[in-house]
């Protein structure tokens, strides 16, 4: 019972990072309708970003912020001068694919030529615990857990309410639509990829401090997972990865506890393929929108 | 083919002597998340027959051409084919049972040759077939010779002879579209569903397109027209369908159609 | 020096085969695979693990699954068979539910997640260290090892020619002008009755099959495998081999195929070690992922692109030699 409660802990703090990755990701798709399989080592280039800001000895929060906009730059100029000319041009969605593939290896060995092949961590001020009912908790790890939730309520906000959310809503559901009632999609695609990347960076950071050390495979390594959150919620609904992440996120902890700590990524997976076999759209998407029936280019 | 496509194609295409319906729609409802495209259809094509559809935009025209070729399954009722349920039906098995749809927008093999393009809807293909191919190229030469000849055929009725060996993707616009039309026609279809044939091709080989058009009506084809261009339809059509919002709001000869005020109403609010 | 060569040989030769499976998949038929090395790994496991003999024989200092001792080449072509029976069973999952994008993705975790659960199941294929030890096939008829070496080589060449001429065989037929279609444009495939799925079950089956062939045929070289040799990146320098020589042509994929693997292997021995160790592995697969992205900007065809098949017209007279619309001499693809 103590092992479940504490795994269910850990899978907790997990959701709340993956639930901050999942929704970025799923963002960038839903607007773009294009798979950035970069994602995940865009994270890792935001941790770098913010080991870098730390080794100069800036207090954590500064860090943290710096990983962030690092994510919002990254994902920007990755849409505007490598995305957006080859969908302009015409590239099916399969060779988009293989663009973002070579893009991820190219981040990410950069990544490897510039730090090395070594582990890294941030200097942090010693951190303590915290119990609730049999669970325990690191005060970082509470900071983690607030920081997605408060995320996770301004993204409602900004979705529902604001403007500009209504505007992302309308492309993602029909991008020539929303132009034809005169919403400038270039513009919003454009500014929902700076919010995405900047959720990128903030999970990429959340997701080094909540290990001990990082390399430059880190962020990889975790958008096996944030694909599963984003594929159980329904890919391109926002609520949907938000539940996916905490799904998935105890879900996982909570094996790995009972079998092996590495199978995370098999569960995620295992997870994948149950969701492919019994309902491809997931949670909350629409039913019919995976297939090829449905299959629209990408928008940018 | 295999045995159960084969008997199923025979049935489709056995006589039905009796004037019934080639290709029907009942009660087709199609929702889009909360609104209904296509909202209660009811249709029946005869064989032999021009049959246009024509609405404002919205009205649900291509969502039901989508429901009848198999593209997408409606969310209530049934389409039937010469009295059997195909509503479940794909489209490639519709295409082997004799229906056969062009697009709106191109959908050329753009990096196919022109004759490649007509070859690849040649039905029942040998050549296609694994194990055929694994006893060598004697098994299907005569059939592909046979096929290749057809093309030619329909090349020089259009006009397009010089443009055999050019890459689809590379011809304009109206060209692309009189391709779509042979390759449609190379698939020797009894049911050919067209959606906006005219979009986006210029007057003057719009005319040509409409000649053709014509002469395949002539020739016992039930074709289904969807359009936005009223005159054209009159010509070719004998019998209009008029759609908005999902219903089909008038469905006679042009003259009447023309004159009937939910018809007028319907165009000038749409 | 001559082991240097050879070796060099039988890597272009299994890059080569296997470059012409993707090709088939990729460039003739529009699927991603990018789990295309897992087929491979599949293949050199399949073929190592009937090499080795049961497990014990050894001393047992390895652990793995189904060992026997099955003689030259059934242990190759049942790497075929496996990997083509595990394309069989992910086709079958993936292929006709999901659209491109959404099957991309799945293959890319199928790839990662490939190498963990074998890392992770020691018993299974004996975990990260991987198999070594194997069996090389027909050396007993060699007296030296230059002579067996350059045997293997003949044997790999000989084998990709019938390799070729298998897909020679598709690629020139209906059949393979259907898979291209099915690459163009789908849903126009599908509304001229092409049965899409089963189409695209048949690309992925014979591409996975080939997959893992290539990788029986460099098991039995290099006599050892582990999860090192086949992680998912792997894929793209296959991919980037298959885009740069020329998608749809096997011809410029063979090119391709040399160009790209070997080059960068090789091309780097030669320079002296700089930079802290990694880097220029590191600087290795940046060059492959910028090569990958040039060429798919500025020449997307690739260096030799698909041959065009050109019909002559049909000759008016009534006397002419050929019958009317017989195809011109197909130009090898």
């Amino acid at each position: 019972m103590h092992t479940l409660l504490l795994s269910i802990g850990f899978g907790l703090v997990t959701a709340s990072i993956l639930a901050i990755a999942a929704v970025g990701f799923t963002l960038q798709f839903g607007v773009s309708n294009m798979l950035n399989l970069a994602y995940g080592d865009v994270m890792t280039a935001s941790a770098f970003a913010g080991y870098l800001v730390n080794k100069a000895g800036a207090p954590l929060a500064v860090c943290v912020l710096a990983a962030a906009a690092a994510g919002a730059v990254i994902s920007v100029l990755l849409h505007r001068y490598i995305y957006r000319p080859f969908v302009r041009r015409g590239t099916r969605l399969f060779g988009l694919v293989v663009v973002a593939l070579s893009v991820a290896v190219i981040i990410q060995n950069a990544l490897l030529a510039g730090f090395g092949a070594t582990f890294f961590s941030y200097q942090l001020s010693p951190d303590h615990a915290v119990n609730f009912a049999d669970m325990s908790f690191t005060v970082r790890q509470l900071i983690i857990m607030g920081i997605a939730v408060a995320v996770m309520l301004a993204i409602n906000t900004l979705l529902r309410r604001s403007r500009l959310g209504k505007a992302m809503r309308a492309t993602s559901g029909n991008a020539t639509l929303a132009r034809a009632c005169g919403i400038n999609t270039s513009r919003v695609i454009d500014t929902a990829w700076l919010i995405a990347g900047a959720l990128c960076g903030l999970a990429g950071v959340l997701l080094v401090l909540n290990t001990s050390s990082f390399q430059s495979t880190t962020g990889n390594d975790f958008l096996v997972l944030t694909i599963a959150a984003a594929m159980l919620g329904g890919v391109g609904q926002a609520y949907g990865a938000m539940i996916g992440a905490v799904a998935l996120g105890v879900i996982t902890e909570v094996a790995a506890a009972y079998t092996r700590s590495s199978f995370k990524e098999v569960i995620a997976f295992v997870v994948l393929v149950a969701i492919v076999l019994i309902r491809p759209q997931g949670l909350f998407g629409p039913p019919g929108s995976t297939t090829t029936v449905t299959e629209k280019e990408a928008v940018a | 083919m295999n045995a159960g496509l084969q008997s199923t194609a025979a049935a489709l295409l056995g006589a039905a002597q009796d004037g019934s319906s080639v290709l029907e729609a009942r009660a087709i409802v199609r929702s889009f998340g909360g609104v209904n495209a296509v909202d209660g259809v009811d249709l029946q094509i005869h064989p032999a027959t021009v049959t246009g559809i024509i609405g404002p935009n919205g009205a649900g025209k291509s969502t039901l051409l989508h429901v009848l070729a198999g593209s997408i399954h409606p969310s209530s009722g049934t389409v039937l084919m010469r009295g059997r349920d195909i509503t479940r039906l794909s489209s490639h098995r519709r295409a082997h049972s004799g229906l056969i749809r062009t697009y709106q927008i191109s959908s050329e093999f753009r990096r196919l040759t022109v004759l490649e393009n007509l070859l690849v809807a040649a039905t029942d293909q040998r050549g296609e077939q694994f194990r055929v191919l694994l006893l060598g190229k004697r098994w299907w030469r005569r059939q592909e010779e046979a096929n290749v000849a057809r093309a030619w055929d329909l090349l020089a009725r259009f006009g397009l002879v010089d443009l055999a060996n050019e890459y689809a993707g590379e011809l304009s616009g109206g060209q692309r579209r009189l391709v779509e039309i042979m390759r449609a026609l190379m698939a020797e279809p009894k049911i050919l569903l067209l959606d906006e044939p005219m979009a986006g091709v210029n007057p003057t080989m719009a005319r040509t397109v409409e000649g053709h058009l014509r002469e395949l009506g002539q020739e016992g084809i039930a074709m289904v027209i969807v359009e936005h261009e009223l005159a054209v339809l009159g010509r070719l059509c004998e019998r209009v369908v008029v759609m908005a919002s999902g219903k089909v709001i008038a469905d006679g000869p042009m003259a009447e159609v023309r004159a009937r005020q939910e018809v007028i109403d319907a165009y000038v609010i749409g | 020096m001559s082991l240097y060569i050879t070796t060099l040989l039988v890597y272009v030769g299994v890059d080569v085969m296997a470059c012409w499976g993707l090709n088939l998949q990729f460039g003739i038929t529009g699927i991603n695979n990018f789990a295309f090395i897992v087929f491979q790994a599949a293949g050199a496991y399949t073929a190592a693990v009937l090499s080795l003999g049961p497990q014990s024989g050894n001393g047992g200092f390895q652990q793995y699954l189904f060992g026997a001792s099955l003689p030259f080449p059934i242990p190759i072509l049942m790497g075929g068979v496996i990997a083509g029976v595990l394309s069989l069973l992910i086709g079958l999952i993936t292929l006709h539910r999901l659209r491109s994008d959404y099957q991309a993705m799945v293959m890319l975790v199928i790839a990662v997640i490939g190498t963990i659960v074998v890392e992770n199941l020691g018993s299974f294929l004996n975990g990260s260290a991987g198999l070594a030890l194997i069996p090389q096939p027909f050396v007993n008829n060699f007296s030296s090892p230059v002579d067996y070496q350059w045997a293997f080589v003949a044997f790999t060449a000989v084998a990709c020619l019938v390799v070729y001429f298998f897909l020679h065989r598709i690629t020139s037929s209906p059949l393979g002008r259907a898979l291209r279609a099915v690459r163009d444009h789908e849903f126009a495939a599908a509304a001229l009755g092409k049965d899409v799925a089963r189409l695209r079950m048949f690309s992925f089956v014979v591409g996975g099959v080939l997959a893992g062939l290539s990788g029986g045929i460099l098991v039995s070289f290099i006599t050892a495998w582990s999860p090192g040799s086949w992680l998912y990146v792997e894929t793209l320098v296959l991919l980037t081999a298959v885009i740069v020589g020329g998608t749809g042509n096997n011809f410029g994929v063979m090119l391709g195929a040399l160009l790209v693997p070997v080059v960068f292997n090789e091309v780097t021995r030669y320079l002296p070690q700089f930079g802290r160790p990694g880097l220029i592995d590191a600087l290795q697969w940046i060059m492959i992922g910028s090569l990958a992205l040039l060429f798919l900007w500025f020449r997307p065809q690739g260096i030799v692109p698909e041959r065009r098949r050109r019909f002559r017209a049909p000759d008016a007279a009534p006397e002419a030699k050929l019958p009317p619309g017989t195809p011109a001499a197909a130009e090898p693809q």
